[in-house]
């Protein structure tokens, strides 16, 4: 049952925003271990304090919990440990990103939120070969003045981590 | 050939007697002729022969001719004599030096052979075989006794050497012995220096456990107090935890009510609420119920939390009680068995004084006893000396014996006498 | 039951409270007075309880009756259906078990809503540890 996307003031729009050229679109970028992530910015429609979280019985490690947002029970995914990486610390000042995706509706945690980065589509790459850990579920891999992005594809996202919790 | 000398001598005996007349005259001067060479024969000389051819007078010619034949048997007589001895002495002179031969050579085998024969030195010979013939015998025994003296002084040294080291071994023996009876005499001095502290500590202790005794005595009554009281408080325990289980087993039965009374009232309001609506009022009367179980077990909660806060209570107490009790019990049985302790000691020290002056009086006889053994150690310590000194001096003198023997061995060796 | 509420029973299980629907529920019970064989599950997808204090007795999709041991029944909870929650897709996704179906939001805290039979059909000896794992929209 999708929701109406809810856009928080600011939030550009999927074409032409201000400061974006026409060959450039606008992402959302997160910072986890040292790494930048990012998802395409229309997907993503908020940005939270994580509140009190209630955990699942028997949930797989990078599912920390739901919590409730604006009357609404999301669940958590912890980016860093679908990765295998060590959980990302969850504390009060913790940022989620509520990032939506057909029927896939998720409060992604990450160390850190980098907020709005523009890149070049024409500087798009598709992510490398050995699908091994991250890249299974990267779209593409992007450049700014910064560094590399990585894309992350949330379908994907979600598919890695169900095969990861038949495992867990 | 007549001697002119005689002649001669006739002459001038004639020309002394030269005025005599001569008728008489050639008488006498043939007796001269004759005189004379008797007087020559006299005096040993009987080469001269008189010229009988002068003598006319018939009587006086054989007279001289008789003289003459005299004279020559006596000088052959005299040269026979003189070969004879000259032989003889000849003969003596070889036979001593073969005997000085045979004594240098050592050769007494042999018989003695003489260059020259003569009847005189048959004796001579026999006797001087007689002499070789005993010294053959004295050399055989000699050599017969150099013999067993050797092999006697040999033994004499063997025994001596073994009785030399034996007496050594016993010399350290009784050493040794010795100097532990000098221990012995320093530790019996020591036993009877302590024997004397013993008597005197003896005679503190006593005083001092008379006294001990009284206090030890009020000690055993305060233990027994302690234990009574212990015992008091025991029983005064175990009342209390009668009442408190008494009243946990209440208090279960209340709880096991309010826990059926509150299932009673769950399962009320399930039915309430599957009803919906129309359960609304049964369900409200249903979590009354519920809220009443509620209060009762929540006070039911806190009596069994004050009950448990009692029982351990009790327990505390108890095992101190137990504590005091067994405390009580191990002072009194510490308070009888010193007590026991104080009457042995109290006897045990009479006894001590006591056995300390026999200690005292043995020691000393031990003493004496210790210094006469000491004193008879030395003097076997000093035979054993002397015993030794001597078996040297043995071994010495057997020493020089056999070296005495061996030589005179070696001296009768040379006599050859098979 | 209305259709602007649902009744629901609060229970406890170990550390964490949830939430089932009255209408799945037989009776509330004493563990200890159940026989001990199959029918009574001490341990489930919720966790194990900490001690059997109480026991719901749940009608089974076959007809039985099956008890689950809880540490608490704490209560029964009118729930508005505007407070009941679905299961969010990526946890539906991701957990072993379809016994959680939802949430209920009393006092805006989100309480696991579980649908009993479900779990204890997932218990049941045979199917072992690995209940069949649901797709989110399942039923």
């Amino acid at each position: 049952m999708p929701e109406p996307q809810k856009r928080e003031p600011g939030t550009p729009g999927a074409a032409g925003a201000e400061g974006a050229g026409p060959s450039e679109a606008w992402y959302f970028g997160l910072r986890l271990m040292g790494a930048r992530y990012a998802f395409e910015a229309p997907l993503v429609t908020e940005v939270v304090r994580l509140g009190p979280l209630t955990r699942l019985p028997a949930a797989p490690n990078f599912l920390p919990g739901v919590f409730t947002h604006r009357g609404e029970v999301l669940a958590v995914l912890d980016l860093s440990q679908l990765m295998g990486l060590q959980p990302v610390p969850i504390r009060p000042s913790t940022r989620a990103a509520i990032v939506h995706s057909g029927p896939w509706k998720v409060a992604v945690i990450a160390d850190a939120v980098e907020g709005l980065v523009a890149l070049d589509r024409r500087q798009l790459e598709p992510p490398p070969a050995e699908g091994v850990g991250v890249a299974e579920f990267l779209s593409a891999v992007g450049r700014d003045g910064k560094g590399s992005l990585a894309v992350l594809d949330l379908p994907r996202l979600v598919e890695a981590a169900r095969a990861r919790s038949v495992n867990a | 050939m007549p001697d002119d000398t005689l002649s001669q001598k006739a002459k001038a005996g004639k020309a002394r007697k030269g005025a005599a007349p001569r008728k008489n005259g050639a008488l006498g001067g043939e007796v001269a002729l004759i005189t004379t060479a008797l007087d020559e024969f006299a005096k040993g000389q009987y080469r001269g022969r008189i010229d009988v051819a002068r003598i006319k007078d018939p009587g006086l010619k054989a007279i001289a001719a008789g003289i003459n034949r005299s004279a020559a048997h006596a000088e052959s007589r005299m040269g026979e004599t003189t070969s004879r001895i000259q032989a003889v002495s000849q003969g003596v002179d070889e036979a001593i030096e073969a005997m000085v031969k045979l004594v240098v050579q050592g050769d007494l085998t042999g018989t003695l052979r003489l260059g020259v024969s003569d009847a005189a030195l048959t004796p001579l010979i026999s006797g001087v075989g007689q002499v070789m013939e005993t010294l053959k015998r004295f050399v055989t025994e000699i050599r017969e006794a150099a013999l067993q003296l050797s092999t006697s002084a040999a033994e004499v040294l063997a025994a001596a050497t073994q009785n030399e080291s034996s007496t050594s071994q016993q010399a350290s023996a009784i050493h040794e012995t010795t100097a532990t009876m000098e221990e012995l005499k320093g530790a019996s001095h020591q036993i009877a220096e302590n024997a004397q502290m013993v008597a005197s500590i003896a005679e503190q202790t006593l005083s001092a456990t008379r006294q001990g005794e009284g206090s030890i005595k009020a000690f055993i009554d305060s233990m027994e107090k302690v234990r009574k009281n212990a015992v008091e408080v025991d029983d005064a325990i175990s009342k209390l935890s009668r009442r408190v289980e008494r009243i946990g087993t209440v208090v279960e039965v209340i709880d096991e009510i309010a826990d059926r009374s509150d299932l009673l009232a769950l399962n009320a309001a399930l039915e309430g609420a599957k009803a919906g609506e129309a359960g609304r009022g049964f369900s409200i009367v249903a979590a009354e119920m519920r809220r009443l179980a509620e209060n009762v077990l929540e006070s039911t909660k806190e009596i069994k939390n004050l009950i448990t806060e009692i029982r351990e209570a009790t327990h505390a107490a108890k095992e101190a009680s137990d504590g005091n009790k067994r405390m009580a019990g191990e002072g009194e049985k510490l308070g009888g068995a010193a007590i026991t302790s104080v009457n042995g000691i109290l006897s045990g020290t009479q006894e001590t004084s006591d056995a300390a002056r026999v200690i005292h009086l043995a020691t000393q006889q031990q003493r004496t006893a210790t210094e006469q053994v000491v004193q008879s150690m030395a003097e076997i310590e000093e035979v054993t000396r002397q015993a030794q000194a001597g078996s040297r001096q043995a071994t010495g003198a057997a020493s020089e014996l056999t070296n005495l023997a061996e030589r005179l061995a070696d001296l009768v060796k040379r006599f050859k006498v098979d | 039951m209305s259709d602007a509420t649902s009744e629901v029973l609060l229970f406890q299980v170990g550390a964490r409270v949830y939430a089932t629907e009255v209408r799945h529920v037989r009776r509330i019970g004493n563990p200890s007075a159940a026989k001990a064989d199959d029918r009574l599950v001490a341990g489930s997808a919720l966790g194990d309880p900490f001690s059997p204090d109480r026991g719901i007795v749940v009608r089974c999709d076959d007809g039985t009756e099956r008890t689950l041991v809880v540490d608490q029944v704490i209560g029964f909870r009118s729930v508005p259906r505007d407070h009941v929650r679905p299961l969010p897709p990526l946890a539906a996704h991701c957990l072993p078990s379809s016994a959680v179906v939802g949430f209920a939001l009393l006092d805006d805290l989100p309480t696991l809503l579980v649908d009993l039979p479900t779990l204890l059909r997932e218990q049941r000896p045979g199917s072992a540890a690995g209940p069949e794992r649901k797709e989110p929209n399942d039923a």
